[in-house]
Formats: structure tokens, sequence, C-alpha cells
């Protein structure tokens, strides 16, 4: 036998195929095996795959409401805060801002604490941009309440706190100080109201704060009269 | 899931090739059809656990291994001649009997069954399924030029049992 002749017939040799019926039945065989013995109820699998995208959602929402300012996930943290407030009746959104603004006073006491320079300017970009938004729903504000006296009260003493970390005042118009915004309409309010000799006292030692632009202790003033 | 569906495409792209390179080596049907089942469900075994990275290497290597297993365990001389083959009782005529019935395929399949076993599957690799002398160096664990260097050495051993038969 010549050799060209040996391998054209030595190909011819690819002609050797096992039986389809052989081949297919090991597939199942080998494979089948296996599905039996990890996959319980396989008509579940969208569900699972619906659950896992739930959970795997929820984790990346709750990791989000964590972010700081100039964070991968703090837009998400933001969007958050952004449907929750469009949901809230109207009543209630100076409250909300109030405490939004308070959240990113916390952010930026948190930033402070970590030294983390980086994030400081989209942090004080945050809390300018928050009390814009308090300011416009305050001055909007028919009348004062009790709750939004002592939220402003509280976003004071975490600015203050605030300030006391960084060793520097945080600037803000002097249009938009939410405190003064709040003092000034209670001062108007109480201007109508009949007060006892003991409250006048307290009221006009308010107003002099308030001339004496200390917007804190006229506010601390205004809240005890209103308990 | 992945796994599977990787596996299935192996599956289809070597099942052919690992039954023939088995069959050659076992002449019977059956028992290429039991070490070729045993070949696929011991990569798919590994494979659920580990990662492979060349199928063709893992799957040749494994099946040339069953087949020394095989060769051990029956005490027999892997290289069966043909005259033990076509003597074997098989009521239903199959595709390989029709094959090696033709006088000149019985020639070509002594020859090759006349070679050492790692020159036989250098032969099949290379001339009747058509893998590069790298696919082949890599299912030998060897460097190319030490497996360019067999395969010149089993080309001339074939060149002599061609002339002889």
């Amino acid at each position: 036998m010549k050799e060209e002749d040996f391998f054209r017939k030595l190909k011819k040799l690819r002609q050797l195929k096992p039986e389809k019926e052989w081949v297919f039945s090991l597939k199942e065989e080998i494979l089948g095996r296996e599905k039996r013995g990890f996959e319980i109820f396989p008509f579940f699998r969208p569900i699972y795959a619906f659950v896992f995208f739930l959970l795997l959602l929820t984790g990346i929402f709750q990791t989000a409401q964590k972010a700081l300012p100039g964070e991968t996930l703090y837009p998400l943290k933001k969007l958050t805060e952004k449907i929750e407030f469009a949901l809230l009746p109207k009543e209630e959104k100076p409250k909300a801002n109030l405490e939004l603004l308070n959240k990113r006073l916390a952010e930026l006491q948190k930033i402070a604490k970590m030294n983390e320079v980086k994030k400081l300017p989209p942090a004080l970009n945050e809390f300018q941009a928050n009390v814009s938004e308090v300011s416009k729903s305050l001055t909007k504000l028919r009348k004062v309440d009790k709750t939004v006296l002592e939220k402003t009260l509280e976003v004071e003493k975490t600015k203050k706190e605030v300030e006391k970390v960084l060793g520097t005042k945080l600037e803000e118009k002097e249009s938009e100080n939410p405190t003064k915004i709040v003092v000034k309409s209670m001062i108007e309010d109480l201007e109508k109201r009949t007060l006892s000799p003991e409250e006048k006292e307290i009221f006009e030692k308010a107003k002099e704060d308030f001339a004496k632009e200390n917007y804190t202790e006229a506010l601390i003033k205004i809240l005890s009269l209103s308990k | 899931m992945q796994k599977r569906k990787k596996f299935s495409k192996i599956y289809d792209r070597f099942i052919e090739k690992i039954y023939r390179f088995i069959f050659l080596k076992v002449n019977s049907r059956e028992v290429a059809q039991d070490l070729t089942s045993e070949t696929f469900l011991r990569t798919w075994q590994f494979f659920q656990e580990n990662e492979v990275e060349n199928f063709s290497a893992f799957l040749y290597q494994t099946a040339r291994n069953l087949v020394i297993d095989h060769y051990r365990q029956k005490n027999k001389n892997h290289t069966t001649s043909l005259e033990n083959y076509s003597s074997l009782p098989d009521p239903k005529q199959n595709l390989e009997e029709k094959i090696f019935k033709d006088l000149e395929m019985e020639r070509v399949q002594k020859a090759i069954s006349q070679l050492k076993p790692d020159y036989q599957d250098l032969i099949v690799w290379r001339y009747l399924e058509g893998f590069s002398l790298k696919e082949i160096s890599q299912f030998l664990a060897k460097s190319e030029g030490a497996t360019r260097v067999l395969l010149h050495r089993a080309l001339k051993s074939l060149r002599e049992k061609i002339k002889e038969i």
C-alpha cells in the first residue's frame, strides 16, 4: 500500500461514528442525573431569579443609605429621599425638609471626623442646596408649629457641632437662614397674641436676641413660650 | 446552569471523536461505548467542582487512562488483531463492521494496531482528526518540539508497517 493511499484511507475512518440514539441517551444520563440531584422545583426558577433580584436590589438600596456625598451610591440615596419626599402630604414637607437638612449636616460631620477632604466640597454643596430648599418651604409655611420649632433647634445644634469639628462657620445666605425665618414668623404671630406679663418679658428678650442676630437664643425663648 | 450548557456543547463537539479514538484502541463497540460514557461522566463530575482549561486535552487524557485501565483489568494485549476482531460475534451488521469489511481498510487498521500505543495516538490525532501540533502537544503534556520528534518517529514506524502489509 502506498503512503498516500494509507492516509486517504485513514481519513475514511472518520465515518466511524457512535449510534445517534446512544449518543443522545448518554448525554441525558450524564447531564440529567445531576439535574435531579441539584434542581428542586425547576418550574420555580423564574421566581428564584426574581427573589434573588429583589434581595440584591434591597441590599444595594440599604448600602446606599449609608453613602456619603462623592460616593458612587450617593445619587441612589438622594433618589430614595426624593421619592419618599414626593409621597409626603404638603403639610409634612417643611418638617421633612428640616430632617433632610439634619441628615446633610450629619454627613458633613462624619466626613469632617474621618478627615475625608475630597468628599467635603460635594457635602458642602449638598448642604447649601438643602438650606435653600428648607428656606423656601419655611417661607411658604402659613403657621410654624412646635414640631417645626423643635426640628429647627435640632438643626441649629447639629450645625454648631459640625462647625466645631470643621473649625469654621458654615456659610449660608442671611435671607436663607432657616432659624431666622422661623423666629421671624413666630415673632409676627406672637405680636398678635395676648401674653401674660411673664411671657411678655420672655418675648421681649427673644425680640432683642433676634435684633442682635442671636437667632438660636431667640428660638429657645420662643420655644419655651409655646410649651 | 452555565456549566451544564457549556458541557453540553463540549459533549456534542467531542463525543464522536472520543468514541472513535477509543474504538480504534479496543476494537469493540460495547467496550468503546462503556469507556466513552465513563470518560464523559468523569469529566463532567470534575468540571462541576473545578475549572477545565483545555477540554480536548482533558477528555483524551481521561480516555487514554481508561483504555490503559481496561487492558490492565482484562489482562489483554491492547493491539488486538483484526482477525480476532472480525471473528467477534455480532448479530447486527453495524457501521464499524461495514467499514472494516473493506479489505483496504483492514490493512489500514492493521498497520495502526501494530504501532506502539503512543504512536497510534499521534497518527490518529494528526491524520485522522486533524489536530494541530500545538493541540497534540497539550494532549501529551509535552513541548511542541518533543511532539514533532515523536510524530516523526511515529510516521517512520508507520511507513515500515505499511511496507510490510
